[in-house]
């Protein structure tokens, strides 16, 4: 039995590692004991972060069978795939912080022993919440950077692959990865990024999304500038085009750069499925979010200053419907929006089933409450639901975000100068759009700079045998894709 | 002198079609077939074809000049004229860009308040544009010629919506083709030819635009679509109005926009003004910022300095201007100056560069 | 920080400066008819319709029509708005009409503001009454709840089968146009409907005269092409009806400019609808019907330009035709010139089927 020592050994002199290991046996969880009576070992580990199998039966026992003189007789005897020498302070304790096992002699010998043991505590691999797709993989990262690296590697099993490891974070010490395929992604934007994180400089990291606000290329902006992903089939697919994949431990998604406003409105999915029926629902999901951002803000422009522009048979629905009611146009539609956002926002702190229950609830107990009871017109109610249904038809939830944020301003202007102040404020979207930037790379690309190759797989989605060439925006090393060849197929006359 | 600038804030080459074609259009669409059907009635579309004729060669001076220069017009006059004729031309232009741009500015806010809010204070509006165009020219140069773009596809509603009065046109009002004069149909071709004028800042905007030379072509594409943009925009109010009704009608483009009718939308004309926000604002934010960028290379005086000053002045300057009679007077002064630029003082320094090569070759 | 600043003084500007009146829909009293009486020389009677919604869920609109003499239509306007519960707002203005005797005085008065102001569509459709508008106006009908959407869609959807196509454009157009004279159709309430009862003739923008409407309807067809109505025409003592499939129409100047000819050919493409004891089995006999039909259609044509042409109203726009074909031509000799300036009708019938059976 394992006699626990508490404080530290007393003949311990060697004042660094001793005062790391006073240090640690603060905690509970931290083990220090002498291996025998009579042997010169002693053992220090963190009892949570190791794996208790490999303690006992790979180290312990080999440990109390046979007497050990030196270190070096340990470390060929033990089998465990991990084991260091050292006498580097740091990296001991760096190491002993990522449950390695400690060994040590009493004497005043400089070096000691790591045994990695680390326990891994791990979710297993389950289906992608956010972007689940009817059909292709059902894979979803987890909180393991390694799971997650296998799960990309496996996807391009090519040496030209490469991940580069960095340590950021003064407190959370968090490994970042910085994946990417070396011949095809631009080395500029790999040293960008690297460049970017290591320039972090914050005590904790805990997931992507500090990574994508702290490097964003404007960090003020509601326009999310990398894409994050839970996908690793994504991942593999934009890496191979030459993009570069952030990874962070703990963090069940990546951040994938540089990246385009138009990038937001593809789903996985659109590749998976016909290219015709791709672009049209890809087109389909711009039209929502054009819809979605001007149709509330048009509702209120209209009626608050141009009922000239309403033809005659709507003019008549929409007098009837807003007959009585006690608000101007501008009010009942910021408390209209407001109360979806307050759904929205309840919904997603809840479980699922309670969610979707309070979805109900507000959807059509609240709605059909609010119209009868004369506060608001239903065909704002109509407007409105329908936009912030198609605010979430975008695949990538930080931009629905942004989405349903810039609909407010929207609001305001309209109510200020009508359709003109809708058109003031689009320019000063625009304006923001213009300017913005993602990893040094024009955000609008390929709209603008207008690039005729890009628009291949931007707003629509050609077929594979026309996506010859990488996009060229992020410039990647090696634009070709596939080879060209001419096809007999077109030539071939009727009946041949 | 400045050094030319760095290669990331050029812009490609075939972007100089949307530079030419955005500076081209402007609020004026709503408001020139007036102006030229009044000088050459029903023949004024020959006049929109001769004056595109010329600008079409007048475009070509202007880039002749630049690429033999290969900098700025500010640079070129220098090199011309020495450190203070020179100075004072760059300055004259400057200051003839800046007055431009009061010119539109009034003459926009001028159309909203009489089409849709009579109660709006000029000045009011003229702060509202001023921020946008501020937005926009903080971005630098890149992100104007963004806008320059994105005006060309707000000028498809424009074609498209002039489809529609062609159900009610009344196409014998075309004929008897060129039954006027030809100098009735010259003077129309001289107001056509200023309602042209904007591709000046070409003068301007050279150096930033990758590989010039290979611009050239693509400027003159731009200038050729405006041309048939001007040409539908004037064939349609001519076939669509009466010629005594079209010479009353001081908007004849917004009052076409009166009768598009959509199953969802009537009354084309508010949403056409507003659209038209994105297409008078390139030519603000180019003027703006080519009168900046000339200011700095006289006085070096930073872009961004000048900014704020300068529009506080042109929104007190189109303050002044209270109504429409004194808005159509200040047009007419300015568009005779604009004409001397164009047909004038270009072909003059394009001119005097030459033979001063010439003599410099000799020598 | 002075940033920060700066920008809130630029916005608390913007804001407290802030004065557009806002028109929000339910505010305003829609007016959709406008009706204008002779009082005298200089004065009006002007009705206005604004069907007003009552408050809450689903309501029906109820007629609201408000009556005032002046001498501008927006000084009546104003006058409309001393009884009015709503600001009156006259955007979506649809019918206009003009009581008879007001037009016979000349319309150029009431029709400069509808061509002047911004607010008001260029579509909205001009009629001229039989009778009193004030009656018209304020009248129920038992085949529509608010009268004003009744004479909308009168005057739209099923005046525009019978008479040539109006509205404020063509006679902004015609008016200021040279060779062309205005012409609006005429209706008159009768019992508890209202009924279109022909063509208004002006010349320039006085009324002169009318055609009945089987007149104008061979005006429609000498006018614009159009593909609906039926021709009735006698064949061997029994009545046929003949349903247009199409008809097309153009002219043709011939001659000087001092002496011009001008040849209308008209296209006639039908079906016959009605024709009780008529066989059509064979070409000939399909013939005959054509030929018959031709022979109708070109007298009555005829005899319609004779009457212009002794009115002296060029309500075809034979002169926009004429001054078109010649070059420098002399636009003030046109007014004498008119009434003598032969015009010929060259009709072509084509019968395309008999129905469903021969």
């Amino acid at each position: 039995m394992i006699k626990r020592n508490r404080p530290g050994p007393v003949a311990f002199k060697r004042s660094d590692v001793g005062k790391l290991i006073s240090q640690c046996s603060e905690s509970a969880d931290f083990m220090s004991f002498k291996l025998d009576e009579d042997s010169p070992f002693y053992i220090s580990y963190f009892q949570t972060l190791v794996d208790q199998n490999i303690v006992h039966q790979d180290v312990l026992s080999i440990l109390k069978g046979s007497k050990f003189t030196s270190l070096e007789e340990i470390k060929d005897a033990v089998h465990v795939e991990n084991i260091m020498l050292t006498t580097d302070v740091s990296s001991i304790q760096q190491r002993v912080m990522l449950g390695n096992i400690l060994i040590y002699k009493q004497e005043a010998q400089p070096s000691c022993l790591l045994i990695s043991a680390s326990k891994m505590e791990k979710r297993q691999i389950s289906i992608p919440e956010t972007e689940y797709s009817v059909v292709g993989p059902k894979e979803a990262f987890v909180e393991s950077l390694d799971t997650n690296i296998n799960l990309i590697r496996k996807r391009i099993p090519i040496p030209d692959f490469q991940v580069k490891e960095l340590t950021v974070g003064k407190l959370s010490k968090t490994r970042v990865a910085v994946a990417y395929i070396k011949g095809i992604a631009d080395e500029e934007n790999v040293n960008t990024v690297i460049q970017r994180i290591n320039d972090i400089n914050y005590d904790q990291l805990i997931d992507t999304s500090f990574i994508s606000q702290m490097i964003a290329d404007n960090g003020n902006s509601p326009f999310p500038q990398l894409v994050d992903t839970e996908r690793p089939d994504r991942t593999a697919s934009v890496l191979m085009e030459g993009k570069v994949a952030i990874l962070v431990d703990g963090s069940p998604s990546a951040l994938t750069g540089p990246t385009a406003l138009v990038e937001f409105f593809s789903a996985y999915e659109d590749y998976l499925i016909v290219w015709s029926l791709g672009s049209v629902f890809r087109l389909i999901r711009l039209f929502a979010v054009t819809f979605s951002v001007l149709s509330t803000p048009l509702y209120v422009a209209i009626l608050t200053y141009h009922y000239e522009v309403i033809p005659q048979d709507l003019l008549t629905a929409l007098v009837s419907s807003r007959g009585g009611i006690p608000f101007p146009p501008i009010l009942e539609a910021i408390v209209l929006e407001l109360t979806i956002e307050l759904l929205r926002e309840a919904g997603a702190r809840l479980p699922t089933k309670v969610g979707q229950t309070i979805g109900i609830v507000g959807g059509i107990v609240i709605g059909t409450a609010a119209v009868q009871a004369g506060l608001t017109s239903n065909v704002l109610l109509i407007v409105v639901a329908l936009s912030a249904l198609a605010s979430f038809t975008t695949p990538v939830y930080q931009v629905s975000n942004a989405i349903r944020l810039i609909r407010f301003p929207f609001l305001l202007f309209a109510q200020l100068l009508g359709l003109l102040g809708v058109a003031v404020c689009s320019a000063m979207v625009l304006a923001h759009l213009f300017k913005l930037t993602s990893l040094g790379r024009p955000f609008l690309e390929p709209v603008y700079p207008l690039r005729l190759t890009d628009m291949k797989d931007a707003l629509v989605r050609l077929p594979f045998n026309r996506q010859a060439t990488r996009p060229l925006f992020m410039h990647p090393q090696n634009v070709l894709k596939l080879q060209q060849h001419s096809s007999q197929k077109d030539s071939k006359d009727i009946d041949e | 002198m400045l050094p030319l600038p760095s290669e990331d804030k050029k812009v490609s080459p075939y972007l100089a079609f949307y530079i030419v074609h955005s500076m081209q259009l402007g609020v004026v669409v709503f408001s020139f077939a007036r102006t030229i059907v009044k000088e050459a009635g029903h023949d004024a579309w020959i006049s929109v074809l001769i004056a595109g004729a010329a600008i079409h060669l007048i475009l070509w001076m202007t880039y002749q000049i630049v690429i033999k220069g290969n900098n700025d017009i500010t640079v070129i006059h220098r090199e011309l004229f020495g450190k203070w004729l020179g100075g004072l031309l760059t300055l004259l232009l400057a200051t003839y860009l800046m007055v431009i741009f009061v010119v539109i500015m009034r003459a926009y806010i001028e159309v909203i308040q009489v089409w849709m809010f009579p109660e709006l204070q000029t000045w009011y509006m003229g702060i509202l544009l001023s921020i946008l165009v501020y937005l926009y020219v903080m971005g630098g140069f890149r992100v104007i010629v963004g806008l320059c773009l994105l005006s060309f596809f707000f000028t498809i509603p424009l074609l498209l919506s002039l489809l529609f009065p062609l159900a009610n046109a009344q196409f014998s009002y075309l004929l008897p083709v060129m039954e006027h004069s030809t100098i009735e149909i010259l003077e129309g071709t001289k107001q056509m030819a200023i309602i042209f004028s904007g591709f000046e800042v070409i003068l301007f905007c050279y150096p930033f635009i990758k590989q010039g030379q290979r611009s050239h072509k693509w400027a003159q594409f731009g200038t050729a679509f405006t041309t048939f943009v001007y040409l539908a925009a004037t064939m349609v109010p001519i076939v669509y109005f009466s010629e005594g009704q079209l010479e009353k009608t001081i908007w004849p483009t917004l009052t076409l926009w009166k009768i598009v009718d959509f199953p969802f939308l009537e009354r084309f004309e508010y949403v056409g003004v507003s659209i038209w926000l994105f297409v008078m604002l390139p030519n603000l934010c180019l003027y703006l910022w080519a009168a900046t960028r000339a200011l700095k290379q006289l006085f070096s005086i930073q872009q961004r300095k000048m900014v704020m000053p300068l529009l506080f002045l042109t929104v007190f300057a189109s303050t002044l201007i209270e109504n429409g009679i004194q808005i159509r007077q200040f047009n007419t002064f300015v568009d005779w100056i604009s004409f001397y630029i164009v047909f004038a003082y270009v072909p003059f320094v394009y001119l005097y560069q030459l033979i001063s090569k010439k003599m410099r070759r000799s020598e | 920080m002075k940033k920060a600043l700066f920008w809130t003084v630029i916005a608390a500007i913007l804001l407290f400066n802030y004065n557009l009146e806002t028109k929000v829909l339910e505010d305003i009293q829609i007016i959709t008819a406008t009706g204008y009486d002779y009082v005298d020389k200089d004065t009006l009677r002007g009705t206005t319709d604004a069907p007003f919604y009552p408050q809450g869920q689903d309501v029906k609109p109820i007629n609201a029509s408000f009556t005032a003499s002046g001498h501008t239509i927006h000084n009546i306007r104003q006058q409309n708005q001393r009884e009015a519960q709503r600001n009156l707002g006259a955007g979506r203005l649809q019918s206009f009409l003009i009581n008879k005797e007001v037009a016979k005085h000349g319309v150029k008065h009431l029709i400069d503001p509808l061509g002047r102001s911004t607010y008001i569509g260029r579509d909205i459709k001009l009629a001229v009454v039989d009778g009193s508008t004030e009656k018209l106006l304020t009248a129920d009908y038992s085949n529509s709840q608010v009268t004003s959407r009744y004479l909308s869609d009168l005057l739209e959807e099923s005046i525009s089968r019978l008479a040539p196509e109006t509205e404020l454009h063509t006679f902004l157009a015609q008016l200021d146009g040279f060779g062309q004279e205005p012409f609006l159709p005429i209706i008159k309430q009768r019992d508890d409907h209202i009924r279109y009862m022909g063509l208004a003739l002006f010349k320039d923008d006085k009324y002169v005269d009318e055609l009945s409407v089987q007149d104008g309807y061979t005006f429609k067809m000498l006018h614009e092409k159009f593909k609906h109505g039926i021709y009735e025409i006698k064949y061997k003592n029994a009545y046929i009806a003949i349903e247009n499939l199409q008809s097309k129409v153009q002219y043709s100047v011939s001659g000087t400019a001092a002496k011009p000819r001008v040849t209308i050919y008209v296209t006639l493409r039908g079906k016959v609808q009605e024709g009780y004891g008529l066989t059509l089995h064979t070409k000939a006999k399909v013939h005959a019907v054509e030929k018959e039909w031709r022979k109708e259609m070109t007298t009555k044509a005829e005899k319609l330009i004779r009457k212009l042409q002794t009115l002296r109203t060029d309500s075809l726009g034979v002169g926009e035709r004429v001054r078109s074909h010649f070059r420098h031509f002399p636009k003030s000799s046109w007014e004498n010139l008119y009434p003598n300036v032969p015009i010929h009708v060259e009709v072509e019938t084509n019968i395309v089927n008999t129905g469903i059976i021969e």
